[in-house]
Parts: structure tokens; C-alpha cells; sequence
């Protein structure tokens, strides 16, 4: 411990995190661990995933800092080394929730590849005799398989429209995240509402 | 002119502007057609709505708080950025004691060098100071992130000045690249050991050191551990004038793996990912850091200080510190989600941190052998780990 102390520079010591970051992390944490947790169904998974998109806003904030203060030396002074506004993603919503709807999507589907094969080894009898849950649960897992099975075949941006639709998000904000204009949210939602039930159907039991 | 499904989409979620809701509006109450689409829409959307809500979390799967998620960034992008783990425990913006700034501040070598203590064999060659640290051992002292003082901002002036004007800060050396290990051991003036078990060459590199001595202004430390909540935290009397010393040699730094650059910024292609590498390795090597503090100090003292701003009880404190030595001990703090367990690595007992003992995880194993320090971090195993803390050479 005594070694970083040594390292650090008095005046490096404040915080370029700044209340910025803070802010956005403490507004839209929940709501993104939300999302991940309906496309993983794994607290786990989605909390890790949910680090993983934060820190990539993180990372990319530092990265503009450092590009925004090279080409303007200025541009920090007196704000002590804080993220200028230009550091900020214009929109660090419409950001966080599209790297999340895509990497919830992307683990949605590599989870259903290995739960075929999983099914196929045997493996999913094994789990489900060794550790007897509730018919409730059971049942809720199923469902839970199901809807996610449909979310996995759909088109993604379909798919992750749904999902943050689901998740509370405004047309405003679905907008931002899908990078289209608020005005063709309401045709997508139709449309993916569309795909999402003819594929929910096509795979009852 | 009909409405579009679009428009009628939106009308259900009350997401149309005036204007278009007013035009919807008296359209469907004159087009007995467009009011059938809408209906039949809002159905769809509801029966959408009812499947999808099987996915919603039940109260049991509630995800942390940001509160204590933000410890779990912090966490996490330590061991994303992997550059040492060693290092970035403490760095200023990303280390796991992130939380701790204001904490580090006041102990810049006082509270913090709670781990310094008079270690007899080397008094004689300590001069004026009677208490020389040096690291001979690792142990970590758990600690629950959430108990960290949170009213309290590093950037209040009372910090900033007491450093400016009591701490003075010295680099020794500059930071280069190394082609050999033997060269890297000469610029350090250490020699330097590398894992015979790990493929490929590293990329090897020397950190510049640290001299700095720093004079204690105890009553102004007081005053800012107290506004900090630590207000029955006293520190040895005879601290107060003192001049502690402390000294980071040159770091040696291997790293085995290729590291992306972070290219894509916010705005851009999200999924290009930020610049983090799964696979690197990267073993850090360096004499042990020293720490000089006065004669006459009570070393136990400062080291109970240093446990209670680690979110510890003063009764915890008092017993955890009479199990350790504080005079060669290394005393790590972990938080209390990541597991950590001693192990015997390179012949000596090592501190071996887990993000999760289960599975493949980022980890951090320190140990400290013949007057060299060295922390190795990355991304494995428990028994990997092991096999390449085991194989250097």
C-alpha cells in the first residue's frame, strides 16, 4: 500500500472522475442492470455486464478528456482537472443503454447457444433432478427460457427496442439509444411488437 | 388521410407531440378503420407487454444499490485496465481504495504508513530515524467499502493545503522501455526474475521511484480526520513536528499478452470495446518500499488508525493489529466481496486475492522474497496462478 502512495502526485490526487460520472452512474444504474437482468436472467451476469458498460463510459470520458484537452490546453483549466463538458458522450443515456441492449443481446444469444448444447449433453436433467424447485419456479424459469428464446431469434435491434421499451425508457430516450429519430420509435415498437408475438406463438408448447 | 401505424403506436403510449395527438385524434374518431388498427395494436402491445414482464426481477433478484455498485466499478476497473493490480489499489481515479481518497490523503505517510515500524536489525543504519519499514511479509485486513466516510470530499482545502505545504515529492529515475531483463535489473538496480512458465516475451518497462518526506501537522490531521468522522482516531503525540520519510524504488514491470488500445469512443461504434486484455499477465517486481518515521513512536498506534479508516470497529482494530508486525508487514486492505487467502508461492507465504476463488477470475497474489516485493495480476485460476508465481527465474 505504501508503494502507490509514494506514486501519486499531490495535486493528481483530486478526482478527475468528477461529480459528472457520479451523476450518471447513480441516475442510470439501476435502470441499466434492469435491462441486463431481463436479457441475461442472471443478477450476476447483469451486474457484471452493467461494470462493463460503466467502465467503458468511464474509459471513453477519460480518453475525451485527454483528446479535448490536447486540442485545447484551455479547456480544463480551473474545473481542477474534471471532464470538460466536451468530455461527455453528447449523450451518455441514449450511450449506456445501447452498449447495454447490445451486450445483454449478445450474451442472450451465446447463452442460448450453450443452453442447447447444455440440453443436449443431458446436462439440464441432471441440474433439475439434483435440485428440485417449486413447480412455481419451474415454471417460471420456462417462461423465462421461452420469452428469452424468442428475444434471441428476433432482429436484434428489434429485439433490444423491446426490451428497453419494457425496461421504461421514453420515446426520447429509445431514440437516443437506437440512434433513429423519436418520431419512427412509435413504426419500430409496431413493428418488433409484431415480430416478438408471431415468434412467441410459432414457439408454444 | 389515415394515421400511420406509427403514429398510432405512439398515441397509445401518449408519446405523440400536440399537434400530431390533436390530428390522430379527430382522424380516429371519424375512420372506424384506423380505430380498429389502434385497437387491435394496443392489444398486441399489452399482450407484448404481459409476456415480456415474466422477465421482470422478483424482489430476490433486486441488483446492489449504486451505492455499493460504484465500489464494484471500482473494483472492476482495477482489474480491467490491467496495469497492475499493485498500482492501481491505490491510484488516484480507478483503485479499489478509490473510496478511500480522503483517507489516503491525511495518512500520505502517516496514518497509512500505519504499517511503518522500527525494525531492530536496521535501527543502526537508520540514522535519525529510529523506525524503518520494510516489507517482509503480506497480509490483507478485509474491509466493508460501505463503511467508508462518504461526506467527504478530498478537494476541501484543508487537504490540499496541508500537503502542499508539508509534503515534498521526489521521482527518482524516468520511465523507459527494457529490452532484457538484465537490463530492466540495472536500471532498477534489482534483479529482476521472470516466469519461465508463461509463453511469448514480455514487454518489460521501469517506473520511475519516489522520494518524499512529509511533516506532520498532527493537530491539522486531527481536524481532518475529524471532519471525516473519525474523531476518536488519535494519532502518537509524538508525531506531531515529526518529519516521516518514505521511499518507492524503480518498479520493474512485465507484461505477457497483448493489450488493445481503448479506440472507440463514446459515440462511436460502442461495441469496439475498451482497451482491456483477458489474457495479459503482468508480473510487477521492486525492492521493498521504506518508510522512516521518528523515534519514540508508537508504530501499534498509527497501525489501529489506519485499521479504523479502513471501516473498522476500535475494537476490531485493537485486536486485529496485536496479530500483526507491524514493522514488516505489508497490510493490504481488500474488500470484503473479493476472496483472499494466504498461500505458499516461491518458497514464502504470499497474499493471494480473488475476485471469485471459484472459476477463472482476476486476481492479485503478492509476496515478498529476499528484499523484493512483487505482485502478480491478470486473469486465471487459482492453480494457474500458483504454477507461474512458482516459475520465476
Amino acid at each position: 500500500m505504501t508503494v502507490t502512495i509514494g506514486r501519486v502526485k499531490p495535486e493528481s490526487l483530486i478526482s478527475t472522475t468528477g461529480p459528472d460520472f457520479e451523476a450518471i452512474f447513480q441516475q442510470h444504474w439501476p435502470r441499466v442492470v434492469a435491462v441486463l437482468f431481463r436479457l441475461t436472467g442472471d443478477r450476476d451476469e447483469a451486474e457484471d455486464l452493467a461494470l462493463e458498460v460503466f467502465w467503458r463510459l468511464h474509459t471513453n470520458l477519460h480518453t475525451n478528456l485527454h483528446t479535448s484537452l490536447h486540442r485545447n490546453p484551455s479547456a480544463g483549466e480551473g474545473r481542477r482537472g474534471r471532464p470538460s463538458p466536451t468530455g461527455l458522450p453528447s449523450d451518455p443515456g441514449g450511450w449506456l443503454y445501447r452498449v447495454a441492449t447490445r451486450l445483454g443481446y449478445n450474451a442472450l444469444r451465446s447463452r442460448k447457444r450453450r443452453g442447447l448444447y447444455e440440453q443436449e449433453a443431458g446436462a439440464r436433467a441432471v441440474e433439475s433432478a439434483a435440485q428440485p424447485a417449486p413447480e412455481a419456479q419451474v415454471e417460471q424459469r420456462q417462461e423465462r427460457e421461452r420469452v428469452r428464446g424468442v428475444l434471441a431469434r428476433m432482429r436484434p435491434r428489434s429485439a433490444q427496442l423491446l426490451i428497453l421499451r419494457h425496461s421504461g425508457l421514453s420515446y426520447t430516450e429509445l431514440a437516443a439509444a437506437l440512434s433513429t429519430k423519436p418520431g419512427s420509435v412509435g413504426t419500430l415498437l409496431a413493428r418488433a411488437e409484431k415480430e416478438f408475438e408471431r415468434l412467441y406463438r410459432s414457439q408454444g408448447r | 388521410m389515415h394515421s400511420t401505424q406509427g403514429q398510432l403506436r405512439a398515441f397509445h403510449d401518449g408519446e405523440l407531440s400536440e399537434t400530431e395527438l390533436a390530428r390522430v385524434q379527430a382522424h380516429l374518431g371519424a375512420c372506424p378503420s384506423c380505430r380498429q388498427h389502434a385497437e387491435s395494436l394496443h392489444a398486441r402491445s399489452g399482450h407484448v407487454r404481459a409476456v415480456l414482464s415474466a422477465l421482470d426481477p422478483v424482489p430476490a433478484e433486486a441488483a446492489a444499490s449504486a451505492r455499493a455498485a460504484s465500489t464494484h466499478l471500482e473494483v472492476y476497473s482495477s482489474t480491467k485496465e490491467n496495469i497492475p493490480m499493485f498500482q492501481k489499489l491505490f491510484a488516484p481515479h480507478t483503485g479499489i481504495l478509490y473510496r478511500l481518497r480522503p483517507v489516503w490523503a491525511v495518512l500520505l505517510v502517516v496514518a497509512v504508513l500505519a504499517a511503518a515500524i522500527s525494525l531492530p536489525p536496521v535501527r543502526a543504519i537508520a540514522g535519525n530515524f529510529l523506525g524503518l519499514f520494510r516489507v517482509q511479509q503480506v497480509s490483507a485486513v478485509p474491509f466493508d467499502p460501505l463503511n467508508l466516510p462518504e461526506n467527504f470530499s478530498f478537494d476541501q482545502p484543508g487537504i490540499t493545503q496541508l500537503l502542499t505545504e508539508n509534503l515534498k515529492y521526489e521521482e527518482v529515475g524516468k520511465a523507459q522501455n527494457a529490452a532484457s531483463a538484465a537490463e530492466a535489473g540495472s536500471l532498477a538496480s534489482i534483479p529482476v526474475r521472470l516466469p519461465t512458465g508463461l509463453s511469448g516475451a514480455p514487454k518489460l518497462s521501469v517506473q520511475p521511484g519516489v522520494k518524499m518526506s512529509f511533516k506532520v501537522d498532527l493537530p491539522r490531521i486531527q481536524s481532518i480526520l475529524s471532519d471525516a468522522g473519525f474523531g476518536d482516531i488519535q494519532l502518537p503525540k509524538e508525531l506531531d513536528g515529526a518529519t516521516v520519510k518514505a521511499e518507492l524504488p524503480m518498479i520493474v514491470t512485465a507484461m505477457y499478452g497483448e493489450y488493445e488500445q481503448p479506440e472507440a469512443a463514446a459515440g462511436q461504434d460502442p461495441d469496439a470495446g475498451g482497451g482491456w486484455c483477458p489474457s495479459c499477465t503482468v508480473l510487477v517486481q521492486l525492492a521493498s518500499p521504506t518508510i522512516e518515521t521518528p523515534e519514540g513512536v508508537d508504530l501499534a498506534a498509527i497501525g489501529k488508525a489506519y485499521l479504523r479508516l479502513t471501516g473498522m470497529s476500535a475494537a476490531e482494530a485493537e485486536s486485529f493489529s496485536q496479530t500483526v508486525d507491524w514493522s514488516t508487514t505489508l497490510v493490504i486492505p481488500v474488500p470484503n466481496f473479493a476472496a483472499r487467502e494466504t498461500v505458499s508461492v516461491d518458497g514464502v507465504n504470499g497474499m493471494l486475492i480473488l475476485q471469485n476463488p471459484d472459476y477463472a477470475t482476476q486476481y492479485m497474489l503478492i509476496w515478498a522474497k529476499d528484499g523484493i516485493v512483487y505482485a502478480l495480476t491478470g486473469y486465471g485460476t487459482r492453480p494457474k496462478v500458483l504454477e507461474i508465481a512458482n516459475s520465476l527465474k
